[in-house]
């Protein structure tokens, strides 16, 4: 694991007895940084991997998983592919996935825009009259702000750097997928069980993203929100909103009555623009709750399209996990997967994470990165590790509120002992009530591991000023592989 | 010549789907009768005494022409024909629906609808609160799923929308659905405004029933309401032979809505619903689901199904005879349509029943706390209040109440056994011949109740509640009885200020009457180690006060006088090992600054309690508080000195602090922090 800041940038380097390696890659991504700063990180990769990537795979188009593609280009100039995966939502040759594209772009343009649309009225004489109203350093004033920014950062980690670019990839991505990985990207899909002739005893199962959209769109648990999840038209939800802020910024109509009901707005004498009632005003209200929820709707939409990998060594079982930025709706779906026709057990998935020993922690420890029932309660390995990919320096405002989520945090620790390598711990706390730092929280749970435990543990794991890595020993002494 | 008592207004008894189905179409249009009142629409409004409506629809920048209510044709016809083409019909509609909420609730409060004033800050940390009279209501303000209550505006917000039908018979894809054509919604909506200017603490969640209790309190308005539209309920009657338990139009919530957005029937509904295969399953009383839901509509659900569950058994008890008589005293009525003349009586008793329901909850509103409501305080309230009107209960409404209440789980807080004898609060029964060192309170309460008892016009009643608490004239006041007119009308907080022989007994007992705060000082209150500002003080605001006239069913009268004080309290919270405790107590209007600063180890503690004074025998009754005090204390030692309630405040802030409380990934990421006053909470739809 890199450490460059929130985001994932992962190599594994899997060994075998004379030590030759297969290299591969997952993401190279962080957040909130700049190109010098990153530098450093994709030297150290370049490093590790000897300038081969084996293996590279891209979970998914988020800024905090490619940008280091984008920024560090010309480091990577000198790295040489030779395999690439990535999910079907990067299949560029399936009229659905283009026309699905089209749509998620379009989103995002409506995103954007209706965010300058917000901020344009935000700007304007009547909304700051208003504001006076509620005195001036209200908290609603404070909040508002916030929420703005909230937006932005949003914005941001779904449109990658070059903000005014909705149509196609996030350039991070694009360079993975026209130049570094150009002659060899697959595509793989859920369902798959991916070989490599290099690795004689490893099975790759691919287990997200799901493909039908129903799921892509379930990111919360079941636990009570009055509407029923499997509805189709979660997907659809914000349409009606960004149909009008796109008619709105192209200075198009889209009234929904007759014209003989309508008076402009320049035309009409209205109470509504009486000064004295400015605090009333509600020119903003419609795109704040509409950018907000379609803001969460892309974010979560596009995390849940996380190509998800179980990488299982088959001599032993073991299992690594790498479930990149997967929300609830991913998880569930990999329990679907019918393995029965390809002549395996129903519950493969139940038993893969039943095996799981090394668990990349989804979607950076958030509230709802990690499956309860289905996921984190299903991984009963004794040995199980877990890296975390948050940094409190780098990350956007706000959401040090649900990251790291505390009961996530309190399980993890207790199943792994507190083997659990995080990116930065500073700042970081597993107990808001009993103020307990994470750090401590770990070296607590670490002494329920034996002496032995512990001595290895400590071997495994090598801390460095761009990376920590971990050393995941695979059992049978006569194996060929341990991965780092 | 005298002004008509009423305005019939035509409008969908639920919502336009409705009316596009064979088996209810003739029964959604109904004629709302509201009160009359002379309408203004100059500026571009429409404006009554309680509403103005704007349709400014700010997603295409344009105004859409308002309805005149009061041209010939228009009253002639019982208003505009209900139509989803036309802008002037929504308008309509949202004031018919409205106005008949406001009226419901009037009815049942036993006084006028007041909406929650406007906060001005002037200077620093003082303000003052100022009339709003009209509600304003923008029927087109959003491109959403969804309909909300602005407590920063006083403003209802609706959405209209593309609907997204799983199931095309059901509904036209991408036909638009206007969310102020549904009465589920805009009573819902209103049900907050109303409830926002009783409690305006109530948008505080200091845990987790208090926004569940919001959203519950609004569906259950909406959903009795629908009991008062006789045809409606003939229809449904008919159609479900009596019993109201099975799947029917009475028990559910925005039929069009829940549709529009993907859900295989209604939004919501207090009997059961139905599932993925089609079929409609009735939901069963589940005494755990309480624990395990918390996000607040679907916890508030569960507070709405138990009432309903009420609504029933009372129903079934009060119409058993006319089974009996129906069935020959079989139990079984014959096959076939029930006869016209049953269908009526029942309609009778279950117009009573939702009739007698609904008023029951909306009374226990005086009787909750101001801050930190909880499911079972409700459940107090509903009992104490019933006590009050009623000393008789033949069909034992409140033993039902208490009953489905238990069945879903819902029991108040530190009480060992639910009987209706400890739900009730106790009759304090202090007067000034009992205690005289109350004087100076039973003096307040007689002075407030003179100056009251005559007003009717809102704005005046908003004055005398200001000059009430802060003192001042009331001399603009022309229906205030002479001598107050003429003298300085000194307010509650001086009086309690006023030095005298026997303040000092006073003010303890009133402290451990209320538990909070009235020596002026934290001295001898708190332990040393608690850093406290010189200057800062618990906040005391008396958030609500007013006279409440009622007449029970079996015509008992009832005057009572209701005042409700809050005081808050800013809490620093340091780590003693691995135990929180408190560091620092600073005024809670400093919140900002101390939050950017610690984070969420800054806390508002909220108290307050709400005082109940019978005004037959100048008595104070009821006093019902969450206290900022340690009462058990006093209950002991009387001269003891109470301390903080430091238990209860940390316990506060681990529940605001550990995930407990639902927030939504809408504060989640978007929110400056606990208390961002700029999320609008109030939504038909939990947002996102």
């Amino acid at each position: 694991m890199y450490t460059p800041g929130t985001g994932d940038c992962f190599s594994l380097s899997f060994l075998d007895k004379e030590n030759n390696s297969f290299n591969m890659v997952i993401d190279a991504g962080s957040w909130k940084t700049s190109k010098a700063k990153l530098k450093p990180y994709a030297e150290a990769l370049m490093e590790s991997i000897e300038g081969r990537a084996d293996l590279l795979v891209v979970t998914h188009e988020h800024m905090d998983h490619v940008l280091i593609f984008d920024y560090c280009q010309e480091i990577f100039k000198e790295l040489e592919v030779n395999k690439a995966w990535m999910a079907w939502s990067e299949d560029d040759n399936d009229a659905k996935v283009v026309e699905w594209k089209e749509e998620h772009g379009q989103k995002k343009m409506a995103l954007s825009n209706s965010i300058s649309l917000l901020k344009k009225k935000m700007s304007a004489a009547p909304f700051r009259k208003g504001l006076e109203h509620y005195g001036a350093k209200s908290e609603y004033k404070q909040g508002l702000n916030s929420f703005v920014s909230g937006l932005d950062d949003m914005l941001e980690l779904n449109l990658g750097p070059n903000m005014s670019v909705y149509k196609g990839g996030m350039k991070g991505m694009e360079i993975v997928k026209n130049e570094m990985a150009k002659d060899c990207l697959e595509i793989v899909r859920r369902g798959d069980i991916l070989e490599v002739p290099e690795l004689t005893n490893v099975k790759f199962y691919v287990l997200g993203p799901p493909e039908v959209y129903d799921l892509v769109k379930l990111e919360h648990g079941k636990t009570g929100d009055g509407q029923t999840y499997d509805s189709n038209s979660e997907i659809l939800k914000s349409q009606s909103f960004s149909m009008a802020v796109s008619s709105m910024s192209n200075g198009a109509s889209d009234i929904p009555f007759s014209s003989e009901f309508v008076t402009n707005y320049k035309k009409q004498k209205s109470d509504y623009k009486k000064t004295e009632n400015s605090w009333r005003r509600i020119d903003h209200d419609w795109l704040m709750a509409g950018a907000g929820n379609l803001a969460l709707r892309l974010n979560t939409g596009l995390n849940n399209l996380s190509l998800v990998l179980a990488i299982e060594f088959t001599d032993t079982g073991q299992v690594m996990l790498f479930p990149g930025d997967a929300e609830l709706g991913s998880w569930l779906s990999w329990h679907e997967i019918d393995w029965e026709k390809k002549g395996l057990p129903k519950d493969l998935t139940t038993d893969l994470l039943s095996r799981t020993e090394f668990y990349k922690i989804a979607h950076h420890c958030s509230n709802n990165g990690t499956a309860k029932e289905m996921g984190l309660e299903l991984m009963t390995a004794k040995n199980l590790v877990a890296m975390g990919t948050l940094d409190y320096n780098l990350l956007g405002s706000g959401w040090d509120s649900t990251m790291p989520n505390m009961p996530l945090m309190e399980e993890i620790l207790h199943k792994t002992k507190g083997k659990l390598i995080m990116m930065n711990e500073e700042g970081l706390l597993s107990d808001r009530k009993k103020n307990i730092k994470l750090s401590d929280s770990i070296k607590k749970a670490n002494k329920r591991m034996t002496l032995s435990e512990r001595k290895e543990f400590k071997n495994a794991v090598d801390i460095q000023d761009h990376y920590k890595s971990y050393l995941f020993q695979v059992n049978e002494p006569n194996d060929p592989g341990n991965g780092a | 010549m005298s002004q008509p008592s009423t305005r019939k207004l035509r409008g969908y008894a639920f919502d336009p789907l409705i009316s596009a189905k064979l088996d209810t179409y003739e029964i959604n249009e109904i004629i709302y009768e509201v009160p009359w009142e002379k309408l203004d629409y100059s500026g571009g409004a429409i404006k009554g005494e309680y509403l103005e409506i704007i349709d400014y629809d700010p997603t295409t920048e344009s105004f859409y022409e308002h309805v005149n209510l009061d041209t010939n044709k228009i009253l002639a016809e019982h208003g505009l024909k209900p139509s989803e083409s036309d802008p002037k019909f929504h308008q309509q509609m949202v004031y018919a629906v409205a106005m008949t909420t406001i009226k419901n609730f009037e009815k049942a409060l036993g006084r006028k609808v007041l909406w929650a004033p406007k906060k001005v800050i002037s200077q620093g940390k003082s303000y003052r609160n100022d009339f709003v009279g009209r509600l304003r209501i923008y029927p087109h303000a959003l491109r959403e799923p969804n309909a909300y209550y602005s407590p920063s505006k006083k403003a209802l917000l609706f959405g209209y929308f593309h609907a997204n039908p799983i199931d095309q018979k059901e509904q036209m894809p991408g036909s638009l659905v206007f969310t102020c054509l549904s009465h589920d919604i805009i009573a819902h909506e209103v049900t907050h405004a109303i409830l926002d200017g009783i409690h305006r603490n109530y948008n505080h969640p200091t845990n987790q029933d208090v926004l569940a209790f919001h959203e519950a309190f609004a569906d259950i308005v909406a959903l009795f309401q629908h009991f008062t539209f006789p045809e409606v309920l003939k229809h449904q009657i008919t159609r479900t032979r009596g019993d109201l338990q099975q799947q029917n139009l009475l028990g559910q919530l925005a039929q069009e809505f829940g549709v529009a957005i993907g859900n295989y029937n209604s939004l919501r509904s207090a009997l059961g619903s139905v599932g993925k295969d089609g079929v409609w399953r009735a939901s069963k009383p589940d005494p755990l689901a309480l624990s395990r839901t918390n996000e607040p509509h679907a916890r508030g659900s569960i507070l709405v199904a138990s009432v309903f569950d009420a609504f029933l058994a009372i129903y079934r008890r009060r119409a058993a005879d006319l089974y009996r008589i129906a069935s020959n005293g079989t139990g079984e009525l014959p096959n076939g349509e029930l006869h016209p003349d049953l269908v009526n009586r029942l309609a009778k008793e279950a117009s009573k029943t939702a009739g007698h329901i609904l008023n029951m909850c909306i009374r226990a509103l005086d009787y909750c706390p101001p801050v930190d409501i909880t499911f079972g305080d409700f459940l107090r309230g509903i009992i104490t209040a019933d006590y009050d009107v009623t000393d008789s209960d033949p069909y034992g409404y409140r033993i039902a109440f208490l009953e489905s209440f238990r069945n879903r789980g819902i029991f108040p807080e530190r009480m060992n056994s639910m009987s209706l004898e400890k739900l009730r609060y106790p009759n304090l029964g202090i007067s000034e011949s009992t205690s005289p060192k109350y004087k100076v309170l039973i003096d307040f309460m007689t002075d407030v109740s003179f100056t009251f008892q005559y007003l009717n016009d809102r704005r005046e009643i908003h004055d005398a509640r200001i000059v009430s608490i802060i003192g001042g004239s009331l001399k603009h006041l022309s229906r205030v009885p002479r001598w107050f007119r003429e003298n300085r009308f000194m307010g509650f907080h001086q009086r309690l200020k006023q030095k005298s022989a026997d303040s000092e007994a006073f003010s303890s007992s009133f402290m451990q009457l209320t538990g909070l705060i009235f020596t002026g000082s934290w001295d001898g209150l708190v332990d040393d180690g608690i850093h406290i500002d010189r200057n800062e003080f618990p906040i005391t605001e008396i958030v609500d006060i007013g006279l409440v006239n009622r007449v029970g069913p079996d015509g008992k009268k009832i005057n009572h006088f209701v005042m409700t004080i809050v005081q808050n309290v800013g809490l620093l919270i340091a780590h003693k090992e691995d135990k929180p405790v408190i560091k620092k107590l600073f005024d809670h209007q400093s919140y900002d600054k101390y939050y950017s600063k610690h984070g969420t180890k800054a806390f508002i503690f909220r108290t307050g309690v709400s005082l109940f004074f019978d005004l037959d025998d100048y008595e104070l009754k009821y006093s019902i508080s969450k206290p900022m005090l340690v009462r058990s204390d006093l209950a002991e030692e009387p001269n003891r000195t109470p301390n903080l309630n430091i238990k209860e405040a940390l316990s506060k802030w681990e529940e605001v602090n550990t995930d407990r409380l639902h927030r939504s990934d809408f504060e989640l990421y978007f929110s400056s922090g606990p208390e961002d006053s700029s999320m609008e909470m109030f939504s038909m739809l939990h947002q996102h």
